[in-house]
């Protein structure tokens, strides 16, 4: 039992990393239209950086990641102006697709400069054995996941509520045209989303990466089930999202311990048409107009 | 009040405006101009472009035209220029931020309006329209359609425009709340100083306010003599 | 632009290619390995043709297409080697599965927003190659390993013989495609892609129409498998991962969508160019999503509009250099022979059709809307409004803006639904009945926006109207080319005659309809209602944007049909002078209430109508005063 009860726990603090991808793209989505399936090459890619930070220029590791994160908000800037902003007026599902192709291009970048001798070992940001509660071993991976998830969602929080920007953001999210129609500067803005995107991502990537090993594909089956998640819970509510999410987490990894990888991916397929024929806008989604 | 001599700035200045959609043009070559410090109001049955018109101006429609301009400047189709520029428009609807706070979307317009001091901003405003007060922690989208056209005002207003464009103010309001409001909105234009083109169906309101009065038809806008009763109570016939 | 414009008359232009393929692949000497890639790219660009299908032409979206290629290809070789099944019957047994397997996703996905269309899709695809790799279902389908995929009988290893086959497969292919997009069915994938919910207004199956696309993808995705296995020899998940899905729908892309020939082009750059040119995995990997980039954001209209405009270009210099004669007028004459004929033939046959409506006998007012109340939300739009339209005549609805005109429109259309209160259509009530099933009892509807759809030309637009009242089949827009053209000739008889009504001259209705100015849009529009065999017309403003001339026209155009077809007619307008000039009867809306309802010359003249009209600013006690009076 306790077996199951830690893979529920440690499913939580998947989860809660999934959101954190999550909380990226429901931002995206909200301000932007677009569904970003690059998400997940975008946050590969942070990593490498760091990594390569460490490996080749052997900088510490916090400094290394910080340095990443910088890059990797550069990186989401110029995605902005280079991929998504030119011709925007060709439709939603043509800028969506454009995501598709950026990380396909990513990934073959990645395979070319890093392929041959992936995978690789990153260095984990905290070392132990971890503590123990109630027959459960919570790992200091698991606690730092929890941590930062939970020191990001306030941030985040925080962000949105209080800061210029942030409310900015959210009026964007809401109705794009009024916005720019007060004169918002939509440009800076979805600049400004796509940086913050690529930040989470590579926060994400960076704590994932010790456990998972890092390879170019090394996000692909968690953008996966993020992107469950986000349907699950409502594409267009940032709670929604977390909440899809850690129930995805919950229950994918409950389905790996108990069986095997292949059945989590039925088990959760089928959890997500459930959930499209029971409720198809989310949990906690609102059935709307139609943006795509 | 309407202005006799012509002041050294101009405001803003139409001539042979088309716009439409795609290739369904709906003006065909209007002209119009708006002075500074003038209310003029553009009526016209549905249909006939009134909306249209002030999109175009404010860049979010695609236009051609002769001149469009302000203080000399030409507009360009860029609404965050514009907005930049002093021309604020509020849309038709209101659309309030129904998630943000009434304080929020007031805030969203003075980003907009490039305000550097927004408590000083908020302070005056609600001077001049001190119904908004009671309601600035109350979402906007659980007002009624009354309080939401005074907060859309406020919002328009805050970031002190040199015009404001009104799509449709009495759209929707009980005739009570219309006279109300549109009586707080040009007091407070005309106490900053800020011109305005109103476009709406309601001529009787536009009569009572408005300096000038304009019928779009066809089009094209054509002059009304706001003093002829008879011509303004068959304005759609 | 993926979701951009379907094209018409593609179909020639791609039977040139799918066959210029394959004589190429039959005919060229090419070393065998390029032969086994072109016949590779074929079983592709089948594939690519059904998501065109889907994406192109209704506006939807899978990311899951190289999953069902591989579950034809695995399918029927699974068949074929562990059950013996001969050739045939498997390949009926496996596609038939797919259909089934697809049938059931689709009822599920095709629910959804765009999004979640394309998570679920690209899940799906995720999920049958996780299956096809895992050890649970190693014994039937090899697994990891993959298995052996034996050769075709008669055909066995020519590849000279494949392509051919491949190449007829294709061909027919096209052809049925082609068929389906330029018939009753194809007019109705676009109305979807359009606007869903107008589709629904005009009388379209949105749901079975959307899982049909959905399904005839993954059909044609099966097919592309079958063919595959038979060149390839040995299945392995590995081929039709995601990446593959993403293959193919950028094979779509670049090639075009919505043009049937564009994503075989596609095809044929995608898999011959880094399959036989370049042989470095990482590079063709990195072109590969270049290439995809630059099409969605510099080409969205892909090779095949790239054809369209250099060919274009060539027939502009090559008439400079030959000038046409002028050999139109003979054909004028011809057509207006074939015009007057049209005429006559239309007019006549819509009024047969009129007579044999059903259910349209008694007295009773043709349209009842009985105190009936519609909210959102909080909001009440519409309350107590009770309204009688008389048998045959014509009914003005007049209000100022938000007032609830359009609103209660659409709730006789049944795009609202009244929380209280009943509408009855002929004596019978509308409750429960979606917006196709009150098309089909005869109650058609104009919008204030025209929502013509401008993939369409001016004459297709308005067949569209007939499309409700023609039983609809599948397999008839598949096979029939002759039983479809002779449908298709009699319905352009009655759009013909329903565009001379409405004053459009023949000239223009080969025209995309995005080309014509809002007054010829809302002609347009009104002739698809026209045509509809209608017992009530509803129009939403039709004299919103027009000139007091076009107004005039348009009167006329009303009062005769009305006369010639005693139909019912309720009008929304904002236009007094064109109200006068049509109406029986006007009924005043405000704040959602009926506030008159009479005459139109009586009407208008109480105090209260005018003050609704022009805002005079209400004080109580004149209000009572006139109610009182």
């Amino acid at each position: 039992m306790s077996l199951f009860l830690s893979a529920a726990i440690s499913g939580v603090a998947l989860g809660l990393l999934y959101g954190l991808i999550g909380f990226a793209i429901v931002m995206l989505y909200k301000s932007t239209g677009v569904a970003n399936f690059a998400q997940g090459s975008l946050a590969t890619l942070g990593a490498f950086v760091a990594f390569t930070f460490v490996r080749d220029l052997g900088l510490p590791l916090p400094v290394a990641i910080l340095l990443a994160l910088v890059i990797s908000a550069g990186i989401g800037i110029v995605t902005f102006f280079v991929v998504m902003r030119p011709r925007a007026e060709a439709g939603n599902l043509n800028v969506t697709v454009r995501t598709l192709g950026l990380s396909l291009l990513l990934l073959a970048l990645m395979e070319w400069q890093w392929g041959p001798q992936a995978p690789y070992r990153f260095p984990s940001i905290v070392e132990g054995s971890g503590i123990t509660v109630a027959n459960v071993v919570l790992t200091p991976q698991n606690l730092l996941v929890a941590g930062v998830s939970a020191a990001i969602a306030a941030l985040l929080w925080a962000f949105f509520r209080y800061t210029k920007a942030g409310l900015s953001l959210r009026a964007l999210a809401e109705q794009p045209e009024t916005a720019r129609l007060l004169g918002l500067r939509s440009s800076r803005l979805g600049a400004m989303t796509w940086a913050i995107s690529c930040i989470l991502g590579t926060i994400v990537a960076v704590l994932l990466a010790p456990s998972a090993f890092l390879l170019p594909t090394m996000m692909d089956s968690y953008i996966m089930f993020t992107f469950t998640g986000i349907v699950l819970g409502g594409l267009t509510s940032f709670p929604g999202a977390m909440l899809g999410c850690v129930i995805v987490g919950i229950i994918s990894n409950v389905t790996i311990v108990a069986f095997n990888f292949e059945m989590s991916v039925v088990v959760i397929f089928v959890l997500m048409l459930i959930g499209m024929l029971l409720k198809p806008q989310g949990i906690l989604g609102k059935p709307d107009a139609v943006r795509l | 009040m309407i202005e006799t001599t012509a002041p050294a700035v101009t405001g803003l200045t139409i001539r042979g405006l088309i716009a439409g959609y795609g290739k369904a043009t709906v003006l065909h070559g209007l002209d119009l101009s708006v002075a500074p410090g003038e209310i003029v109001g553009v009526a016209g049955p549905n249909g006939a472009g009134k909306t249209t018109l002030l999109r175009a101006i404010s860049g979010v429609l695609a236009r051609t035209a002769q001149e469009l301009s302000f203080e000399d400047t030409p507009l360009r189709r860029d609404p965050v220029r514009s907005a930049a520029q002093g021309v604020v428009h509020v849309p038709e609807g209101r659309k309030l931020f129904a998630n943000l706070t009434v304080e929020e979307n007031l805030k969203i317009g003075a980003i907009g309006g490039r305000v550097r001091n927004f408590a000083a901003a908020e302070k005056r405003i609600l001077a001049m329209l001190p119904n908004v007060e009671p309601m600035l922690h109350r979402k906007a989208g659980l007002l009624s359609g009354g309080q939401q056209q005074l907060v859309a005002i406020a919002r328009g207003l805050i970031g002190s425009p040199k015009i404001l464009l009104i799509d449709e103010l009495s759209l929707g309001l009980s005739p009570t709340a219309v006279a109300s409001i549109s009586q707080a909105a040009i007091d407070s234009c005309r106490e900053l100083g800020t011109s305005v083109l109103w476009v709406d169906q309601n001529v009787t309101i536009l009569s009572k306010h408005c300096d000038r009065m304009v019928l779009l038809r066809d089009g094209i806008s054509v002059d009304i003599d706001m003093s002829d009763k008879a011509a303004l109570n068959s304005v759609y016939f | 632009m993926i979701a951009g414009d379907a094209k018409s008359n593609t179909l020639v232009p791609s039977v040139i290619i799918a066959s210029g393929v394959t004589l190429a692949g039959v005919a060229l000497p090419l070393d065998t390995s390029l032969q086994y890639t072109l016949i590779a790219s074929v079983a592709w660009a089948i594939a690519a043709v059904g998501l065109d299908l889907l994406v192109g032409y209704t506006g939807q979206v899978s990311f899951g297409q190289a999953a069902f290629v591989a579950l034809g290809a695995y399918a029927v070789t699974a068949l074929r080697v562990h059950l013996g099944f001969p050739l045939p019957l498997a390949i009926l047994v496996g596609v038939g599965l797919v259909a089934g397997i697809a049938i059931v996703l689709g009822s599920i996905v095709l629910r959804l927003r765009i999004f979640g269309l394309a998570v679920s899709t690209l899940f799906f695809g995720y999920v049958v190659i996780t299956a096809l790799m895992g050890d649970g279902l190693a014994p039937i389908f090899g697994g990891s390993n993959g298995i052996l995929a034996p050769t075709f009988d008669l055909i066995g290893t020519d590849p000279r013989a494949l392509m051919l086959m491949s190449g007829i497969v294709l061909i027919i292919v096209v052809l049925v495609t082609a068929n389906i997009t330029s018939s009753q069915t194809g007019r109705a994938l676009r109305m979807i892609k359009h606007n869903e919910a107008v589709a629904s207004a005009t009388g379209i199956k949105v749901k079975r129409v959307k899982l049909f696309a959905f399904v005839y993808c993954s059909v044609l995705a099966a097919i592309g498998g079958v063919l595959y296995s038979g060149v390839v020899g040995y299945l392995s998940p590995d081929g039709f991962g995601i990446d593959q899905s993403i293959s193919i729908f950028a094979m779509m892309v670049v090639g075009g969508a919505g043009t049937i020939g564009g994503p075989i082009l596609g095809a044929l750059l995608i898999t011959v160019v880094p399959g036989y040119f370049l042989r470095d995995g990482h590079t063709s990997a990195i072109i590969f999503a270049a290439i995809l980039l630059v099409f969605l954001i510099l080409l969205p209209e892909g090779l095949y509009g790239l054809g369209q405009r250099a060919i274009a270009g060539i027939r502009r210099s090559l008439r400079r250099v030959w000038p046409q004669r002028r050999s139109s007028s003979v054909a004028v004459v011809a057509s207006d022979a074939e015009g007057e004929a049209d005429l006559r033939g239309g007019a006549s046959r819509i009024s047969a059709a009129r007579m044999e409506l059903p259910g349209d006998t008694g007295d009773g007012p043709a349209l009842e809307i009985d105190d009936i109340r519609v909210q959102f939300g909080d909001f009440v739009a519409l309350d107590e409004v009770s309204i009688a339209v008389r048998r045959g005549s014509v009914h003005a609805i007049v209000g100022p803006n938000g007032a609830g005109k359009t609103t209660l429109l659409n709730a006789v259309s049944g795009l609202y639904v009244p929380v209280k209160g009943e509408i009855r259509l002929l004596g019978e009530s509308t409750k429960g009945l979606l917006p196709h099933q009150i098309r089909q009892r005869g109650v058609i509807r104009t919008f204030q926006t025209p929502a013509t759809v401008p993939d369409l030309d001016v004459l297709e637009n308005v067949k569209l109207g007939l499309d409700a009242d023609e039983r609809s089949s599948f397999w008839i827009d598949f096979f029939g080319s002759l039983t479809t053209r002779k449908r298709e000739r009699a319905l352009e008889a009655e759009a013909h005659w329903a565009l001379d009504a409405v004053g459009i001259p023949r000239s223009r209705r080969t025209l995309m309809v995005k080309g014509l100015d809002l007054s010829e849009q809302k002609r347009v529009e009104l002739a698809r209602g026209l045509v509809g065999h209608a017992k009530i017309l509803l129009l939403d403003e039709p004299t919103a944007g027009l000139s007091v001339a076009e107004m005039d026209v348009l009167a006329q155009v009303l009062k005769d049909v009305h006369e010639r077809f005693d139909l019912t007619i309720m009008v929304i307008s904002h236009h007094i002078g064109f109200i006068l000039e049509i109406a029986d009867e006007l009924t005043v809306l405000d704040y959602g209430r009926v506030i008159a309802n009479g005459e139109p010359d009586e009407v208008l003249k109480r105090q209260i109508v005018a003050e609704t009209f022009l805002g005079v600013e209400a004080e109580p006690d004149a209000l009572a005063q006139e109610e009182n009076a």
